[in-house]
């Protein structure tokens, strides 16, 4: 029988073949996003998403480099973005974007867009892209700050393009707020041709496959990673596992609190118990909360599944309103990571009880980040944001990985670039000895930054990070990690969440916390002892 | 033949089995395959070429050049067999190595593991010294540390350094001094310095490739040197040339010395050959598809020229994921290689889904065809759809087990939920799809369309399966050149002697300061022509080429612009700015008109092509070259048919054939379904052309599928 269908059959051998390609149409997307990008966030840090989303708003497919947090927040944006704008309102051309902390990623610097995929005047699927731009206005990026208002500029759900003409009135608003127009003029672009062309390369496949609608393929990738995703919860055996995490904070430790249920195939985690939110721009808001949850259950479940809105459709999360998970508009919010990247290790925590050769150690996270932004002598503006790595923990059956994000995985940027932008020398970038927890496998190692202002006007300093009295913890009889330590050549103190002004001359250094051990450091393999000695990984005594 | 030639050379390429030989003679080629003695590779090179020369009569002394190619460095890396190498850095960054770029490779993957630094850290030293950006010195070199540290080395067994220091593509002088000191106080160790091997920006990518220069280069330059010597032995001294990842040839002498540019030698060879080929035939925008046993490499050839890239990454880890290897500055012929190759097997993965590759079944135990393994295998699947003859495997040299090939489809069909049948021509349909992706992203990333570029089809399982990767991609015309089992030893043959410089210096349009970037242009022109002479080539006919990379102000990613203009000045800004936009247009499909913009790599080729302008392949062919028919399936009929076979070695030029046919050579078939005519040329390839109103298939696999099951 050969008689032609409206829609394919969706052999293992065909469904292997276009999810291929479109995944294929998703990473070209983003190198395009990487060449054009201005911001050393996105093109250096890979501080950005791209996503392919059905006509739904469900995730179908994201590219390679994509960051965990924007692949989990992209799909809710979009349904948030439905929910307002129906699909019978967009037009070809459009291009919607919002960088609302809780519409989109939970933090101004990150704008959201999405635009549509046509066929025969139907909305068939939507191109998302999330860039951290270079500038948002505002206070500039820092962890003190008290209300969203000081962040900088809000943009709520607006069209960023109108039947192909972008919105010149919201450009140049956007522009005159912000310190480094050019950059996020080159950012705006860099993100519209990221969308154009992944858009275009769907439709090109589509035009190829004769085909008008795409639906049943998405649906049956999603369909297929659900029934992955709902065999492996199948596996865990049924309870409620409970994991809290204690925090440095501000004004006093704050806790994490899950408790992870598991219940044939679904999981549901609740945070209800976290502590209220903080007056402190650290705050989480629900969607990137969501997203770190659902993180780390993926690596320990399910690593080898291509993610999209089926592996998260198992998985549900409670978070009562006003806690430090699930924070209340305009509450402050810019270093929201500094909570999200700790939900993570905190829901490994949980799953540790059942799945302990699935989960890791705490790793040096959350990730540190700071700022350091000054004046050339002829009253140019010159700035940096620093996204570091600790070390990661140590897993049941090898040493952590030194020098390594987690969960986040941005990309160091090179010395050399930063010093020729700005008046800063790099005095080290280098491994912190003894810094990862002692283990049957030892935690890996943070990172020694030594920077220099050589400039003859101060520069401020925003430093974004936690972990100097809570250091990562072990796991299974694993000793904890290192802790963050921060300390200034001109003397006094550096604000682990806080502003202040560093003096010319003056050479800020931060040691990043190592990871967590794994098993008892009495099975530690003598051979691995010595070669820790030898490479100075450990000094001895 | 007498000894009147002047033109006789000779390729050599050696492989993981084989140790291949192309000789041209008065444009006259002959080859010879010679097993590869993996221990000492130079043992098969030497027994080889006497073999070779005694079988075609050649006297040693008549061989003008010897041009060769090897896997020595690219297995080096990969295997951490080199040099013991130690690395000195500016103080505070001995672990520029181990720290990298920070980031994962792979999102999910909780025991990733990154790769081992080539340099462990007890060999990584600092030394005090500081340049910054701009080439100003901040704190001189501590040349009493430089002492001490050179006797330290020495002590430590080092056979080898790499020294890279902070902006030492904007001032090299500390590196220099420090060489100096090293070369002195511990003579015999080798010395790289980051600023002659990729003076340009980013400190990880340059000490990873100061590092690997360092590691590899005591060994190939014994390994060069011990050929050089064989050579001399048998009568043919000097004549020892090199093929260079870039696409050039250079001496064995100057080889050794940038060591870590012949690790992709081989495969750089295949895709100079596709060009070759190609030119000879007037067509100049040509894709390069080289598949074998494990993978198929895929190169763009653009107005004759085969597409470069500043940068390239080996030795990974997990080795199609981008950022698990070691990344090295080198300008490199892009090669995207794709795990598809005859050995690369079948699978279910997680998701239900009838998966191929990347995993390999290699030469042992080999596809299940071979008799020993149990793995259905891509060439598998090509014995079961009729494509391949049991009996002519490799010229007849090894018998194909057709049985226990059904047998693992049917297995593995088993699992997936389908039958052997459907397992093949899913097999099939698969990976010829996936490299038709591989090809179709390159080119369109470029702004070409496809259908304007001709594949040149090679390696053991190219001719097998270019037919249908033309067909997806709407391309009109496929080469199967002659001897595609040797292409990468005759590429060397064919390839031209080159040099390519860079330099690292920032200006932006408006205030570019020109008098050193004329400086150090012409320092770079007279340098390549020194190399080029070292080299072995006639310089006086040098083609300079020039090009900046330029980007918008505060952008990352750069695109090459040429520099066309004889004198360089603020005059020229204007231009460049337009060619810059216009350029960025084409790539990215939008310009920014009032952005700033700069100038960040200034790069030269320096290039003396070859005048091997003509081949011939002797034949003995009398016509007559069908040979039987066989059963043989075609997705575009969605059945078999009865299909022609022929001996390519019989095949006299002649007017076009209808298709389908199998052409059967030693080391391959070319296979040409339905849709296509063929020929051979009075130059030995065989041309396949499509009719001029085929369109790309559409990618909807069902309505073929759909029918019929066995």
């Amino acid at each position: 029988m050969k008689a032609v269908k409206s829609q394919l059959s969706l052999d293992p051998v065909t469904l292997e073949i276009v999810w291929g390609r479109l995944q294929a149409v998703i990473d070209e997307a983003e190198v395009t996003l990487m060449r054009t990008a201005f911001s050393p966030i996105i093109r250096e840090a890979f501080d950005f998403g791209v996503v392919l989303l059905d006509s739904q708003g469900g995730s179908v497919s994201q590219s390679q480099r994509s960051m965990p947090s924007f692949v989990g927040t992209l799909p809710r944006t979009m349904q948030a973005a439905l929910e307002r704008f129906p699909a019978s309102t967009w037009q070809p051309g459009d291009v919607l974007g919002t960088n609302d902390p809780w519409l989109g990623t939970g933090h101004l610097p990150d704008m959201t867009m999405v635009r549509p995929v046509f066929r025969s005047g139907r909305i068939v699927a939507y191109v998302g892209c999330i860039g951290h731009w270079a500038d948002i206005g505002g206070a500039i990026w820092s962890a003190d700050s008290r209300e969203l208002f000081e962040e900088g500029l809000r943009i709520p759900l607006s069209k960023i393009r109108n039947r192909g003409k972008v919105n010149d009135d919201l450009l140049s608003i956007v522009l005159a707020n912000v310190r480094l127009p050019e950059q996020v003029r080159g950012d705006i672009y860099a993100q519209l041709a990221t969308l154009d062309v992944g858009a275009q390369r769907l439709t090109d496949l589509l035009d190829e496959m004769s085909l008008d609608d795409p639906a049943s393929i998405f649906n049956e990738i999603e369909t297929r990673s659900e029934s992955a995703m709902r065999a492996a919860i199948r596996e865990v055996p049924n309870g409620t596992y409970r994991h809290e995490m204690e925090l440095d904070g501000v004004d006093g430790p704050l806790v994490l609190r899950a408790a992870v249920t598991i219940e044939d195939e679904s999981i549901v985690v609740d945070w209800t118990g976290s502590s209220p939110q903080t007056q402190w721009a650290i705050n989480d808001s629900f969607n990137h909360a969501y997203a770190m949850t659902v993180y780390p259950i993926k690596c320990a479940l399910l690593p080898d599944v291509p993610n999209n809105q089926g592996s998260y459709r198992p998985i549900t999360m409670v978070a009562p309103e006003g806690t430090i998970i699930n924070c209340r508009f305009p509450a402050a919010v810019a270093s929201r990571q500094i909570i999200g990247h700790s939900i993570s290790a905190t829901v490994f925590g949980a799953l540790a009880q059942i799945l302990p050769d699935r989960v890791l150690a705490d790793s040096g996270s959350p990730c540190p980040r700071f700022v350091i932004s000054g004046m050339f002598p002829d009253g140019r503006k010159w700035g940096s944001s620093f996204l570091l790595s600790g070390g990661m923990g140590a897993k049941n059956n090898r040493d952590g990985l030194s020098a390594a994000p987690w969960p986040s995985n941005a990309g160091t940027t090179s010395a050399e670039i930063v010093e020729s932008t700005t008046e800063l020398l790099f005095r080290r970038r280098a491994l912190v000895p003894n810094s990862g927890g002692d283990g049957t496998y030892r935690g890996g190692l943070g990172v020694a930054t030594d920077i220099e202002l050589r400039s003859k006007k101060s520069a401020v300093l925003s430093m974004m990070t936690d972990r100097v009295t809570h250091p990562p913890l072990g796991r299974h009889g694993g000793h904890p990690a290192a802790p963050n330590i921060l300390t200034r050549s001109g003397g006094g103190s550096v604000p682990p969440k806080g502003r202040t002004e560093l003096q010319p001359g003056e050479v800020l250094s931060m040691r990043t916390p190592g990871g967590g051990g794994f098993g008892p450091p009495e099975a530690r393999d003598p051979e691995q002892r010595r070669r820790d000695i030898e490479f100075g990984y450990v000094t001895a005594e | 033949m007498g000894a009147r030639d002047l033109s006789r050379a000779v390729g050599i390429d050696v492989g993981g089995t084989f140790t291949d030989f192309v000789a041209i003679d008065d444009g006259v080629v002959t080859v010879f395959k010679h097993l590869t003695t993996p221990a000492d590779p130079s043992l098969g090179v030497l027994d080889g070429i006497v073999r070779f020369a005694h079988r075609e009569k050649i006297p040693f002394p008549d061989i003008v050049r010897i041009i060769h190619g090897t896997t020595l460095v690219a297995n080096s890396l990969i295997e951490r067999r080199g040099a013991r190498t130690a690395l000195i850095t500016t103080v505070g960054f001995r672990d520029v190595l181990e720290i990298g770029r920070e980031a994962r490779y792979d999102l999910y993957d909780l025991e990733l593991e990154r790769p081992e630094p080539l340099i462990p850290r007890p060999l990584r030293f600092e030394i005090g010294e500081r340049v910054l950006a701009d080439g100003t010195e901040l704190e001189p070199l501590d040349e009493a540390e430089a002492v001490r540290l050179s006797r330290r080395l020495r002590e430590l067994g080092v056979e080898s350094v790499a020294v890279c220091l902070l902006h030492a593509y904007a001032n090299p002088a500390h590196e220099r001094r420090l060489g100096e000191i090293v070369a002195a106080e511990a003579p015999g160790i080798d010395i790289t310095l980051s600023s002659d091997i990729a003076p340009e920006w980013r400190e990880y990518e340059r000490t990873s490739t100061a590092a690997a220069n360092a590691f590899v280069r005591p060994l190939a330059r014994k390994y060069l040197a011990h050929l050089e010597q064989g050579f001399r032995d048998l009568g043919a001294p000097d004549r020892l040339y090199v093929m260079m990842s870039q696409g050039g040839v250079t001496s064995a002498r100057q080889a050794a010395e940038f060591a870590i540019q012949l690790v992709e030698s081989g495969p750089a060879g295949g895709v100079s050959a596709a060009g070759f080929f190609g030119r000879r035939l007037g067509l100049h925008n040509l894709i390069s598809f080289d598949m074998g046993g494990t993978t198929a490499k895929v190169s763009l050839i653009e107005s004759g020229v085969p597409l470069q890239v500043p940068e390239l990454e080996v030795a990974r880890v997990a080795r199609f994921k981008r950022g698990s290897g070691l990344p090295l500055k080198l300008p490199t012929i892009e090669m995207i290689e794709i795990g598809t190759g005859g050995g690369s097997i079948g699978h279910k993965g997680a998701l239900g889904l009838l998966k191929v590759g990347p995993i390999s079944a290699g030469a042992d135990p080999g596809p299940a065809c071979y008799g020993r393994g149990t793995a259905a295998t891509v060439t598998d699947a090509d014995l079961h759809l009729g494509y391949l003859n049991p009996d002519y495997f490799l010229g007849g040299s090894m018998e194909l087990d057709a049985e226990n090939a059904e047998r693992a489809l049917a297995q593995l069909g088993d699992e997936v939920g389908m039958s052997a049948e459907q397992c093949a021509r899913g097999m099939f349909d698969i990976v010829n799809r996936q490299m038709a992706l591989a090809m179709r992203t390159h080119v369109v990333e470029r702004g070409h369309d496809p259908r304007r570029f001709t594949l040149v089809a090679f390696g053991g399982a190219g001719p097998v399966h270019a037919y249908e990767v033309a067909r997806h991609l709407g391309i009109k015309r496929l080469i199967c050149p002659p001897a595609a089992g040797v292409a990468s030893a005759l590429g060397f043959l064919v390839s031209p002697f080159s040099v390519d410089l860079a330099w690292t210096h920032l200006g932006r349009l408006g205030r570019v300061d020109w008098a050193p970037v004329v400086a150090r242009l012409a320092e770079m022109e007279a340098r390549a022509r020194e190399m080029l002479k070292k080299g072995g080539a006639d310089v006086s006919s040098a083609d300079i080429e020039k090009r900046v990379d330029m980007r918008y102000v505060g952008q990352g990613y750069e695109v090459p612009v040429p520099l066309t203009q004889a004198e360089l000045g603020p005059g020229i800004e204007a231009e460049l700015r337009s060619s810059f936009n216009r350029l960025y247009r084409e790539r990215f499909g939008t310009s920014l008109e009032t952005a700033g913009v700069e100038c960040v790599h200034w790069r030269l080729t320096a290039r003396v092509e070859s005048k091997q302008v003509s081949v011939t392949f002797p034949t003995s062919a009398r016509g007559g070259a069908l040979k039987s028919q066989r059963r043989t399936y075609f997705p575009e009929l969605d059945d078999y048919v009865d299909c022609a076979v022929f001996d390519r070695y019989q095949l006299v030029a002649d007017n076009d054939v209808k298709g389908p046919a199998l052409i059967e050579e030693r080391e391959s078939t070319i296979v040409v379904g339905p849709s296509a005519v063929w020929r051979v040329d009075d130059l030995g390839n065989v041309l396949v052309s499509f009719a001029e109103s085929h369109k790309p298939t559409p990618d909807n696999g069902n309505s073929r599928r759909g029918g019929r099951r066995t």
